[in-house]
């Protein structure tokens, strides 16, 4: 009996430790989150620092297993590239916007869905099909965050996080193309304004309006109606489509 | 966080080709190697196929796997020794099999089936075809393909895909050639513009060949436009399948094209519509067998699609009940079809530029179980109208349903023959339109079914 209950203390202890140690990290993510920076460095939390190579576990007398270099970006892709499955699509979308697209159900399987009665496997091809209907739900959710953006204070803004529809001003503008990018496209592109994830969007914004009388009326509802433009978009861009 | 961030996008494939990966490589060499052994020993003229044909296709699924004794391959009232025929189960009108042609044979339909009689001279008719499965989805994936799936799961591309990058007919040039109406589509290296467009239900057609809700100015519709054919993206290279940017920007001027020609029209489905007036509909009713087959036959007759699957009717799996439900779907599916074909056959009327295929996922049970329904059995039956010589093809066994061996040269029975698969069937039509078969290779081309 002596040896398993031993084993049992053991197993307690590695238990204790490991919850101990989660914790820690929780707590350390929720520390670092909550400035809403993106850090891929500075030192790691301890619990990390102790599996590093070398390290001899003092529990079990061996060396400890070795980690991965978290943040590397020069790890070989694994596998290929794929669209977003129908699911996928609706939650990153309502990521991405805030917003729950309420049509989804009904549109599922044209997005692919399997239904798993004579459907079994997610459609991932990307048809005039998929495009008209992923159209609309971008229009839709997109629509709805400009709605309720109003109502948020700019830095709660989903869409207008850094602009200011009553003024139009490039600074802002250039900053906030780059934030939704980032936030769609998972680039954290620098505010240049010569980027070409950047260009068409700074067009969209700024070119003058095909056959209108006057070349940019400069008004807030035209200033809101490009950016709702740019937010559907980038919804639609093959970056937000896969992963 | 990372992404994918390569550049170089410029690997567009070619449409309608399958694209030159390492297994299409290995399949042409080793198809070089079997020609220089076979020629020797065999003619090599049904290996060649002819240039590419213009064909119209569609592909007509009945949901839950079909009885073929209500259907395509019946027997007369009477004692078999495996077989239960259920004759007292069945309400009157359903009891005696009907007498056709089919080709130069005569032969019976099942009494739902009776509605198909006046196109059985343009059908080829399958029987004793081994589908050698009992699960929903692998018949289904085998009857989409032609190919024997993994486990459930199909392999290779929908035999529609394959049709839908046949040329176009001469008066169409198809706006979405691929369709696909509550049934899966594969397109596994296709160019993008074989993927189907899929829809759940046969009305979502009028919500795709309308515009967009929350349309914006035409000015700033313009601008995002300009914007999408302006973006940059780095996904292509390395996408698992047809590329997406080449796929989407396809798909946009499909459905500005849509838009421009206002297509949606028609499909109206009211009472006094040309539609309404051809399968008898009265409004747009997805439940509706009719209605689903009108939706497929106009796609095809007005040219707007080259190649459309849809599933024609569901509810078959009838374990229990047998007699109360399966005559009645299958009816309702045999007619809806039937419509279907004379609409068809209106633009073409022998469907010498037409094929219509119709198949379930496997058949059922010779013998009724103890509640009053049918299992799932692997014999099957499937029916060509179009494309081939018409005639009945194979045979089951008279007693059991069995599968029996065939003399593949002209489907007799043969004990030192073969078993008639999918793949024989899928090899042929492809042949006959001249696409390629040699992903079909559990079968061969059936020479003698070639107009």
């Amino acid at each position: 009996m002596a040896p398993k209950a031993t084993t049992t203390v053991r197993i307690a202890s590695s238990l204790r430790v490991g919850i101990t140690s989660l914790a820690a990290v929780g707590v350390a993510s929720l520390l670092g989150a909550c400035d809403g920076a993106i850090s891929s460095g500075g030192e790691r939390p301890e619990v990390l620092q102790a599996s590093a190579p070398g390290h001899v576990d003092e529990e079990f007398g061996r060396p400890a297993p070795m980690r991965e270099e978290i943040g590397s970006g020069s790890l070989t892709p694994a596998r290929s590239i794929r669209r977003l499955s129908a699911d996928q699509l609706a939650r990153a979308l309502a990521v991405a916007t805030g917003e729950s697209w309420t049509s989804y159900e009904q549109f599922a399987d044209a997005l692919g869905r399997p239904d798993w009665l004579q459907t079994t496997s997610e459609g991932l091809s990307v048809s005039a099909g998929v495009e008209r209907v992923w159209n609309d739900a971008a229009r839709a959710t997109c629509a709805l965050a400009m709605t309720h953006d109003d109502a948020r204070a700019a830095s709660e803004r989903v869409i207008l996080r850094y602009v200011d529809l009553s003024h139009q001003d490039d600074a802002d503008d250039l900053e906030n193309v780059a934030y939704l990018v980032r936030r769609f496209h998972s680039f954290d592109v620098p505010a240049d304004e010569a980027d070409p994830r950047l260009v068409p969007w700074l067009r969209l914004l700024r070119a003058p309006l095909p056959g209108a009388a006057d070349d940019f009326a400069d008004t807030p509802a035209e200033r809101r109606e490009r950016w709702q433009a740019v937010c559907v978009g980038l919804a639609l861009h093959p970056d937000f489509l896969s992963y | 966080m990372e992404r994918h961030d390569e550049t170089d996008c410029s690997c567009e494939p070619t449409e309608g080709t399958p694209r030159l990966g390492r297994r299409r490589l290995l399949e042409l060499g080793a198809g070089a190697t079997t020609l220089a052994t076979l020629s020797s020993v065999m003619p090599l003229a049904p290996l060649f196929a002819d240039a590419p044909r213009p064909k119209r296709y569609v592909s007509v699924y009945f949901s839950g796997g079909w009885d073929v004794l209500m259907g395509p391959d019946p027997r007369l009232p009477g004692t078999y020794g495996g077989l239960d025929v259920g004759t007292e189960l069945l309400a009157p009108q359903y009891q005696n099999p009907v007498a056709v042609n089919v080709g130069p044979t005569s032969t019976y339909l099942a009494a739902p089936f009776a509605s198909l009689a006046g196109h059985t001279d343009v059908l080829t008719l399958f029987r004793g075809v081994n589908f050698n499965t009992v699960s929903h989805a692998a018949g289904q994936a085998y009857g989409i393909t032609g190919i024997a799936p993994a486990g459930n799961t199909a392999r290779g591309s929908s035999l529609a895909t394959a049709m839908s990058t046949l040329p176009p007919m001469p008066t169409s040039s198809p706006i979405i050639p691929n369709v696909a109406i509550g049934i899966p589509s594969y397109n596994s290296g296709y160019g993008p513009s074989a993927s189907a467009m899929r829809l759940a239900t046969a009305s979502q057609i009028l919500h795709m060949l309308s515009a967009p809700g929350q349309q914006f100015s035409a000015g700033v519709e313009a601008l995002l436009d300009a914007a999408r054919n302006d973006i940059t993206t780095c996904v292509s290279p390395r996408f698992d399948g047809p590329q997406l940017d080449a796929e989407q920007r396809l798909s946009r001027q499909r459905l500005a094209r849509i838009a421009r020609e206002q297509l949606a029209s028609r499909f109206d489905a009211t009472a006094g519509s040309r539609l309404s007036t051809l399968y008898g509909l009265n409004g747009a009713n997805d439940a509706d067998s009719n209605y689903r087959a009108a939706v497929a036959g106009e796609l095809i007759a007005s040219g707007i699609a080259q190649s459309v699957s849809l599933t024609v009717v569901e509810g078959l799996d009838t374990h229990t009940l047998w007699g109360s439900q399966q005559p009645m779907l299958m009816e309702r599916g045999a007619t809806a079809l039937s419509r279907l074909l004379t609409h068809l056959r209106e633009s073409d009327p022998m469907l010498t530029d037409t094929q219509v295929v119709v198949f379930s996922e496997f058949s059922r049970t010779p013998r009724i179980n103890t509640t009053q329904g049918r299992d799932h059995h692997f014999t099957n039956s499937v029916m060509v109208f179009g494309g081939l010589r018409p005639g009945v093809f194979g045979a089951t066994g008279e007693h059991d349903l069995g599968v029996i061996n065939l003399d593949l040269r002209t489907g007799a029975a043969n004990t030192s023959g073969e078993q008639l698969r999918p793949d024989h069937i899928a090899a042929t039509l492809a042949h006959a339109v001249g696409l390629p078969t040699s992903q079909f290779r559990n079968g061969h081309v059936l020479e003698e079914l070639l107009p």
